[in-house]
């Protein structure tokens, strides 16, 4: 199968806005959670997330009517642009029929929607906004994308939960590898909203509500009691390596490999990721030794994150010492949609740093883990190979092998 | 890449004037039309009443494995067509591979109906009156894991959510997977569950027709939406001989394009409309001349229709006086995410059959729309090879080619 590479990438999120930022921060083991403000948290459970700051949308997106355009378009138009001069990539010398646009998210502009049926019920049907309205497709950030950049390739818009834009990045290959688009600007992107916020809390997911009542998101610690929800978009720059050396782009990291897998009633709990990680390799033509670091799905849920820690002890054993294992969503917050492909920009980070990022709030890991390394300070470790995954629980989970391009040292 | 054939070898399909593929084959090319007074919600204050509901769809008839009541209707829609397809085709579930098995699904907005439900109980009782099964049944995610798990289809699973296009897209990516190796077969199609904010945002734009929906007619006053859901049974050829499968015809490519024009309204110059047709048709390796049966977008919006009708008469040149055109949404309503979907069941059936289903209440055709319409009266033609257009809000264009299985 033909190498893709990516030659840049953007990334808005409550850690850091553009790679640089975003690799700096994490890595300093800094946390995007804070109180909820974005919207009012009264009567809220959990009353704390992993919010985008306020950002100057106007002078970042000109011409953008801000006050216009729903959330997750603006991080999905942002993180595109910075995608785009990450990569120093001018849309004037290309043709922008050849280029496409595919994102990953879940809840896309629901929030537009909430706010569409709120308008129809407080005023009936004459009082809702056309321009609320028209924000409510899900495909309505990926479209945005394209109408400002100009691009009229392919425009697809993947939304299927936790696995959205881990399933965006394969598709995103798959549509160079088809002769469809010779550039491909793909990742995730979700916002939060409070529609989000009380649907996690309807299903008690959330941190403290289970166990202990404290509001700290601990991915794979003993005593994890939920996770704290987040917000961001990740972009890239995704082309051929020929494509990338013909044209003096930048070739950052590769990604080598994808793989997915079912849940199945009769199995147990963390089965499908295992058959996710294991096709992922053997697309990627690498065995689990092969693989340095570990970007797991891990959020601090209390099943979610055991039924992790016992497929990567399926699948590298029990003692695997060499193995680095690590989860933003502490940083980062749970970004759902957009969280495969936050986690594949802190895989970059890793590769290019050589360090591991941290695991926030890790005190004791939990015993479902095999033994590996795993610390809540980063740490110093050579990067070749990341495996990046993102579970749908009781349904299905995708996984993503990023490496380091041949002929680029650290 | 090996270049393996992709054909089709079953149908599905639920729509308001018929569910299972004879059904609605008798009642489209009888030009017999399921727009009738809405019932699901109240529509006084509106500008129109009138919409393509499937008012006797009973789910427990198609979902067996899991319970009906505990997902939301877009999820049991998408089960029915899929069953329907399934079995049309004689798929023998317990015999397929199932890792090799995929599952591609087009939608605009998912489980619209449920969430609207979640929305109810929240503005009127609370937020703790929300129950997790409200909150699961609201969620699109769901359709696709429901529909992975009533038939046990293990493989590569892909939700695509590019609005009234993404049927297309989803048939487009399923032969992709075939093509690429990773998939002996896919089920493939799209699903649409009617609910209120579509309809009411329509009618604030006004373009919602208030009696007929009348594609490329001179006098046509716009959409009038619909649900329902459409699959195709693709597989490649290799394994669709190995196990004796009939088979309907051949998914021969697509293209896809953006218009990056308006968020809502299409590209009056239709540019990237036409180069994506024109990139179908050569990734289909089928020349302009060989169509038979252009199976339109056809809303009956004055944008749509007028625009539709200038890229045809563009790509086709001289050939697209004589090349029948038909949009079944006359019948059927506007299905969006179900739309391309259930249309591409429309065309397979056409080139099957040798019929063209008609576009209905066609009284006179708009001067600006050159093209040959199917008015109100089914057609027979030998139909070698049909298109499917679809252009989204978003500028979201896809159109998929069929061709005879030769």
């Amino acid at each position: 199968m033909e190498k893709i590479v990516v030659s840049g990438i953007g990334c808005v999120s409550a850690v850091g806005t553009g790679y640089d930022e975003l690799g700096a921060r994490l890595l300093g083991g800094y946390s995007g959670v804070s109180a909820l403000s974005l919207f009012d948290g009264e009567g809220l459970e959990c009353r704390r997330a992993a919010q985008v700051p306020e950002l100057d949308f106007k002078e970042l997106l000109p011409g953008i009517d801000v006050k216009a355009t729903d959330r997750t378009t603006l991080f999905s138009l942002l993180a595109t642009k910075l995608a785009l001069d990450h990569a120093g990539l001018s849309l004037d010398e290309i043709d922008r029929s050849r280029v496409a646009v595919v994102i990953g998210t879940a809840q896309s502009s629901f929030a537009a929607c909430a706010k569409f049926y709120q308008e129809f019920f407080d005023g009936g049907a004459w009082q809702v906004s056309p321009i609320t309205f028209a924000n409510t497709p899900i495909n309505v950030p990926t479209a945005r994308v394209a109408m400002y950049f100009g691009l009229q390739g392919p425009n697809t818009t993947i939304s299927n939960g936790q696995t959205s834009s881990l399933k965006a990045l394969a598709y995103a290959c798959d549509l160079i590898r088809l002769g469809q688009a010779d550039v491909v600007l793909a990742g995730g992107a979700e916002s939060l909203s409070i529609e989000k916020h009380l649907a996690y809390q309807t299903t008690r997911s959330l941190a403290g509500q289970k166990r202990s009542p404290e509001e700290i998101c601990a991915p794979f610690d003993a005593n994890r009691n939920g996770l704290v929800l987040g917000e961001g978009a990740a972009m890239f720059v995704l082309q051929t390596l020929e494509r990338a050396k013909t044209t003096h782009a930048p070739v950052r990291v590769k990604i080598s490999g994808f793989g997915s897998g079912w849940h199945r009633q009769s199995d147990p709990s963390g089965r499908a990721l295992v058959t996710a990680m294991g096709r992922a390799l053997e697309d990627a033509r690498l065995s689990p030794q092969d693989i340095d670091l570990v970007l797991a799905s891990a959020n601090g849920s209390i099943a979610g994150d055991r039924s992790e820690a016992r497929a990567l002890r399926s699948l590298f054993g029990k003692d695997c010492l060499e193995l680095s294992v690590s989860s933003i969503k502490a940083a980062t917050g749970e970004t759902r949609g957009a969280a495969g492909a936050m986690q594949a920009a802190a895989a970059a980070i890793a590769i290019e740093t050589g360090q591991a990022p941290p695991t926030l709030n890790l005190a004791q890991p939990d015993r479902s883990l095999p033994a590996c390394r795993i610390s809540s300070q980063s740490f110093d470790r050579k990067v070749d190979a990341v495996l990046i995954n993102a579970v749908e629980q009781l349904a299905d989970s995708t996984s993503l092998v990023v490496s380091r391009p041949e002929g680029v040292q650290p | 890449m090996t270049e393996n054939r992709v054909v089709i070898t079953g149908l599905g399909v639920v729509a308001a004037n018929g569910t299972g593929k004879e059904e609605f084959w008798r009642a489209l090319t009888g030009g017999v039309s399921g727009v009738k007074e809405v019932t699901s919600f109240d529509t006084t204050g509106l500008q129109s009443r009138m919409a393509a509901e499937v008012t006797d769809f009973n789910p427990e008839k198609y979902v067996r494995r899991q319970r009906a009541d505990r997902m939301g209707r877009a999820s049991q829609l998408a089960i029915a067509a899929g069953r329907l397809a399934l079995d049309d085709g004689g798929v023998e579930l317990a015999a397929l591979n199932a890792d090799r098995a995929g599952v591609v699904i087009g939608t605009t907005q998912g489980e619209g109906r449920d969430f609207e439900r979640a929305l109810d109980t929240w503005f009127e009782e609370g937020a703790e009156e929300l129950t997790p099964a409200d909150i699961h049944r609201a969620n699109h995610g769901n359709i696709l894991n429901h529909v992975a798990a009533e038939f046990e289809i293990f493989g590569p699973g892909f939700i695509v959510a590019t609005a009234c296009s993404a049927g297309n897209y989803a048939i487009g990516y399923g032969g992709d997977l075939i093509r690429l190796g990773r998939a002996d077969l896919v089920l493939a199609g799209g699903v649409e569950p009617f609910s209120r904010i579509p309809f009411i945002g329509f009618n604030r734009l006004g373009a919602i027709a208030p009696e007929l929906c009348q594609p490329f007619d001179r006098n046509r006053k716009g959409a009038i939406f619909g649900e329902g859901a459409g699959f195709l049974v693709l597989e490649s050829l290799e394994h669709a001989r190995k196990r004796g499968a009939k088979i309907y015809g051949e998914f021969r490519g697509y293209a896809l394009s953006c218009d990056a024009y308006h968020p809502t309204a299409p590209d009056p110059a239709g540019r990237q409309a036409a180069r994506m047709i024109r990139q179908a048709l050569n990734a289909s390796r089928v020349a302009p001349e060989e169509v038979d049966f252009i199976s339109a977008h056809g809303t009956g919006t004055k944008a749509n229709d007028r625009v539709e009708a200038k890229v045809i008469s563009e790509v086709f040149g001289e050939d697209a006086r004589r090349i029948p055109v038909s949009s079944i949404k006359s019948m059927i309503g506007h299905t969006m995410g179900a739309a391309a979907a259930i249309e591409a069941v429309c065309c397979v059936m056409a080139i099957e059959r040798g019929v063209v289903p008609p576009t209905i209440n066609h009284f006179e055709k708009d001067p600006a729309c050159d093209v040959d319409v199917v008015a109100n009266v089914a057609r027979e033609k030998r139909v070698r090879v049909a298109i499917n257009n679809s252009f989204a809000f978003g500028g979201n264009n896809a159109c998929t080619v069929f061709s005879q299985f030769n």
